[in-house]
């Protein structure tokens, strides 16, 4: 089900009426009703692969509990983990990658002369598998650190595990933080279910107006990267660039409004990266539910940073490298990761980026922004050749057949007028922080309707939606 | 007991506390959804608005789906429909309800939209059921196909919004709503400001054009509308012929179009709704050119293993394929997949149908011929003077009637009517006595004024399969010009 469906329209307000009027009264109902919701969620998908849910919720909470039990016993504990990440990644392993490595090693191969004969296996991929597992390591690691002790409730364990907001493209949610908020009693609350409200409204706005009106463009000249030679694939790879962050962003805000709604509290997923002056910095800022999680737990029980400067570069190599490889199984994420993790180790360095103030700041932050949009060339390429393709065909040739790539003139200039706006926005709340929100939720109720009309009005009347349009979620297919 | 009755207070008024705090709770969650209704409301009724003033209808002037139920529940406040038939594109360009209907003495609607499926025309003959029940339904089976409601791309999808746009039942329309569509498109289905919000960007003229209607609504178009589509005037021509002689070539092969288990469950609906309804149901295969159409009969088997009912009337025009009258003048010149018929073509099936339902359901029609505000309404029109004789309107001649020629053919009558503008010569000759005629002349020489002076003109009039209604054939002349006055007929001969 996609949050920006008919389908979630309807889902929501009778999970939302169900679960504060009927299923509060008890938490262990009130989180087998949030259980039940969210397989039901998940089924609009592909029902088959709630088993393959249930199975992951099983085993981690199984295993979480032997876990506990050998608490004295070094190898035994350590052959549980061993035992659960073996499971989690054999799941992600055969669903995600077992077709690229058995490409890659039949290409490999091929190199040396051999020839191997591969049919690849037609093996669909869960929605959702990579962040439902990574979020369920997060319990079985944190045990196994001593951080957390594991629950006796198995109702909560599968309801944090599939918690639907958040179920299909995260944020990627720890244990530690995430799941005594199932153990709590929750009192409703007007101002964080307006706050929610508000968010979702918003995530929409950015999604169905902006980032869905950019895919139109940016679908047109990758479809056919020759006849987009010239300005339109700068166009495309800046868009992109916007497409991708106000996709995931709206996911995120959507996300977050939603469990809001409910009483949850999910982790901030981004805090305006564009205004990163630094790599460094880009990175504390872009999906930190995964970039804290990478941290954790790959770079710091690597040796971080502390193990000095050429290995913390081949950390910060590994982490990139894996984060790419996380994102999809294809060489091209794999050289997208590496190159922004090149970015980082030589760029911030080279430049000091971290220490750029005043008018330095911003072509600091223009820096950044367009050598990630660089190295989305790979993210959103199908293949490596096509990659190639855009660099070999880029350039500002061509302005005439900007306007041929299913966007005409008006709506081109009003995409670009959207990302601005947002981007002004950007700035204000990066200065005012808090301040600004808090200002609109005491401001008079005509201002905050007045708002919320504008929001809604304009994604019906101005939104990039239809039968033609794709409008699934691009973290989706991770 | 003081300790007592303290605890017991202490217990009492928490308790009096956690009722207070429940109720605010629930008075603060029914204050967020009176506003999150509130505000639903606000906005529906902004759309509703924009929809209610057409700003985003699309260009109706020549959305003939829209005319056609127009033009049907108009044409229900007048006249009962007698003949109902749905299917979609190839039905309304292949068939003639005009002609139909004269050939029947009845009234014969045609509401089929394009590109849909049996599952549109199933919901079509429901609402058209609702409004006139008729005597005799008729299903063409071009939109049983391999479709999933659910899975139409663009194209179809269109044109089922507009199908179910141009409907009118909300009943209805709210009950087909998600068996038409998945729900993604139910505001669209629904919605003209949603379906078409796009606009504001990519056609601001439709918008202008559309409150320019506000101010001054288009004129409905006048004359008889039965939901005839002319389309097609041409036929296959001989370079496209020789297309079909590619090796392999199959234009299309009803193999790739098995009907979908959605068609098959539909035509069971359809089966049901007519016998629940006691209307008579006909199935009705327009042809494709013969070598256009490929493993027809597998396709036919399955349909049939559905009905599971010999008794089934099915008049099937593709197979058997009567070459000699679907030639390849009845057809579209394409060797796509999608071939409709010709104007003529269309002409040929519709007396076809009409003879069918003529030799199988005899008696289940009534004969309108009699009814004056039928005759009022329906004369002149296309067909109507090949089935019946002229009335004195100032224009027509009867100019023979009941004569034997030497050939021992009887000829019923011989008139000249308005045709198209010009007139044309139409002989009717008693199929019971003669012969067959088809392909054949009739040559009558007639002493005519033509610009005030007297000349024997000869007129050419051939029996066509298009004017073949079962009461006798029809001969029919070109165009003639119109200042042509025949005086008399000076000699008859079959050539």
């Amino acid at each position: 089900m996609l949050f920006n469906s008919i389908d979630f329209a309807i889902f929501m307000p009778i999970v939302y009426i169900l679960y504060w009027l009927v299923f509060n009264r008890n938490i262990t109902l009130r989180n087998a009703f949030l259980l039940l919701a969210s397989y039901v969620f998940y089924s609009f998908w592909d029902w088959r692969f709630v088993s393959l849910l249930l199975f992951s919720s099983l085993t981690d909470f199984i295993l979480g509990s032997q876990l506990f039990k050998v608490d004295d016993q070094p190898r035994k504990r350590k052959l549980l983990l061993y035992t659960s990440l073996a499971i989690n990644f054999g799941i992600l392993g055969f669903f995600k990658y077992y077709n690229f490595f058995v490409e890659s090693f039949v290409s490999a191969f091929t190199l040396f002369g051999e020839h191997l004969n591969y049919e690849p296996l037609k093996i669909i991929l869960p929605v959702g598998v990579s962040f439902y597992t990574f979020q369920s390591l997060t319990y079985i690691i944190g045990i196994y650190q001593r951080k957390i002790k594991p629950t006796n409730k198995i109702v909560d364990f599968m309801a944090y595990v599939s918690f639907f907001p958040q179920l299909v493209a995260g944020p990627i949610e720890r244990a530690q933080h995430f799941l005594p908020q199932f153990h709590e009693k929750k009192i409703f609350n007007y101002q964080e279910a307006r706050s929610g409200l508000l968010l979702i409204a918003f995530g929409l706005f950015k999604k169905i107006l902006i980032a869905d009106r950019l895919a139109v463009f940016i679908d047109g000249t990758y479809a056919n990267i020759p006849g987009a030679s010239g300005i339109s694939l700068i166009f495309a790879t800046l868009f992109f660039a916007f497409q991708l962050y106000f996709d995931f962003s709206a996911y995120s805000d959507i996300a977050i409004g939603t469990a809001r709604l409910l009483g949850f509290e999910l982790l901030i997923n981004f805090r305006r990266p564009y205004l990163s002056k630094s790599f460094s910095e880009f990175w504390t800022r872009w999906h930190i539910s995964l970039s804290s999680w990478f941290r954790d737990y790959v770079y710091f029980p690597l040796g971080g940073n502390r193990k000095g400067a050429i290995r913390t570069a081949i950390n910060v190599m590994i982490v990139f490298v894996l984060s790419g490889l996380w994102h999809g199984a294809s060489w091209n994420f794999v050289i997208w990761g590496a190159l922004n993790g090149l970015f980082l180790i030589v760029f911030d360095k080279l430049f000091k980026l971290e220490k750029s103030t005043g008018y330095k700041r911003i072509f600091a932050s223009l820096f950044v922004v367009l050598s990630w949009a660089f190295s989305l060339i790979f993210f959103r390429a199908h293949t490596f050749t096509d990659a190639l393709s855009v660099f070999q065909h880029i350039g500002f040739a061509n302005s005439e057949r900007l306007y041929n790539f299913g966007l005409n003139s008006v709506e081109f200039k009003f995409a670009i007028y959207l990302i601005l706006g947002i981007i002004i926005y950007e700035f204000i709340t990066e200065k005012a922080g808090d301040k600004s929100q808090k200002r609109f939720y005491t401001s008079k109720s005509i201002v905050r309707w007045s708002l919320y009309l504008v929001l809604i009005l304009s994604i019906i009347y101005l939104g990039s939606y239809g039968s033609a349009n794709d409008n699934t979620f691009i973290y989706f297919q991770f | 007991m003081d300790s007592i009755n303290k605890s017991q207070n202490k217990y009492n008024k928490q308790s009096r506390q956690k009722v207070i705090v429940k109720q605010q709770t629930i008075k603060t969650i029914y204050n967020l959804l009176l506003n999150a209704v509130g505000f639903t409301i606000i906005i529906t009724a902004v759309v509703l608005f924009t929809d209610s003033k057409g700003y985003f209808n699309p260009d109706y002037s020549n959305d003939h789906t829209r005319r056609k139920w127009n033009a049907y529940y108009k044409f229900t406040k007048v006249q009962p429909v007698d003949v109902i038939l749905v299917g979609n594109s190839h039905l309304y360009t292949g068939i003639n309800p005009k002609n139909l209907s004269n050939a029947l003495g009845a009234n014969c609607f045609i509401l089929a939209s394009p590109g849909t499926t049996l599952t549109d025309a199933y919901f079509c003959l429901k609402e058209a059921i609702t409004v006139c029940k008729p005597k005799i339904a008729v299903v063409e089976t071009f939109s049983m196909n391999g479709y999933d409601s659910y899975k139409l791309k663009d194209g179809s999808l269109s044109d089922q919004f507009k199908s179910f746009s141009a409907r009118k039942n909300i009943g209805q329309k709210l009950a087909a709503t998600p068996l038409l569509f998945k729900s993604d498109n139910y505001l669209p289905a629904w919605s003209n400001t949603i379906r078409n919000h796009n606009f504001i960007f990519n056609d601001t003229v439709q918008i202008n054009k559309n409150i320019k209607l506000i101010k001054k609504p288009e004129p409905e178009k006048p004359g008889l509308y039965l939901g005839r589509y002319i389309r097609f005037t041409s036929g296959i021509e001989d370079s496209t012929l020789l297309k079909y002689n590619r090796p392999g070539f199959k234009a299309y092969d009803y193999r790739k179009h098995a009907p979908s288990d959605e068609a098959k469950e539909y035509l069971q609906k359809t089966i049901k709704l007519c016998k629940d309804n006691n209307i008579k149901l006909v199935f009705l295969t327009l042809p494709m050119y013969y070598r256009h159409a490929y493993n027809y009969d597998a396709y036919k088997k399955d349909l049939l293993s559905t009905i599971n009912d010999s008794q089934q009337k099915w008049l099937d025009l593709q197979l058997p394929y009567d070459t000699a009258a679907f030639t390849p003048a009845c057809f579209e010149n394409t060797v796509g997949e999608n071939q409709h018929m010709t104007y003529y073509g269309s002409l040929v099936a519709t007396y076809k149908l009409a003879n069918y339902i003529e030799a199988n359901l005899a008696g289940t029609l009534p004969d309108r011929y009699q009814n004056i505000s039928w005759k009022r309404l329906f004369y002149a029109s296309d067909g109507y003077f090949e089935n019946y004789p002229p009335e004195k309107d100032g224009v027509s001649q009867v100019l023979l009637k009941n004569v034997e020629i030497p050939t021992c053919i009887h000829i019923n009558e011989i008139s000249f009517v308005p045709y198209d503008g010009a007139k044309k010569l139409i002989v009717k000759i008693d199929k019971k006595n003669s012969s067959l005629l088809y392909g054949k002349y009739v040559r009558v020489l007639a002493l005519s004024v033509v610009n005030g002076q007297k000349v024997m003109v000869e007129i050419l009039t051939k029996c066509l399969f298009a004017y073949d209604p079962w009461k006798h054939y029809v001969f029919s002349s070109e165009r003639l010009n119109p200042a042509l006055d025949i005086q008399s007929i000076a000699n008859i001969s079959l050539l």
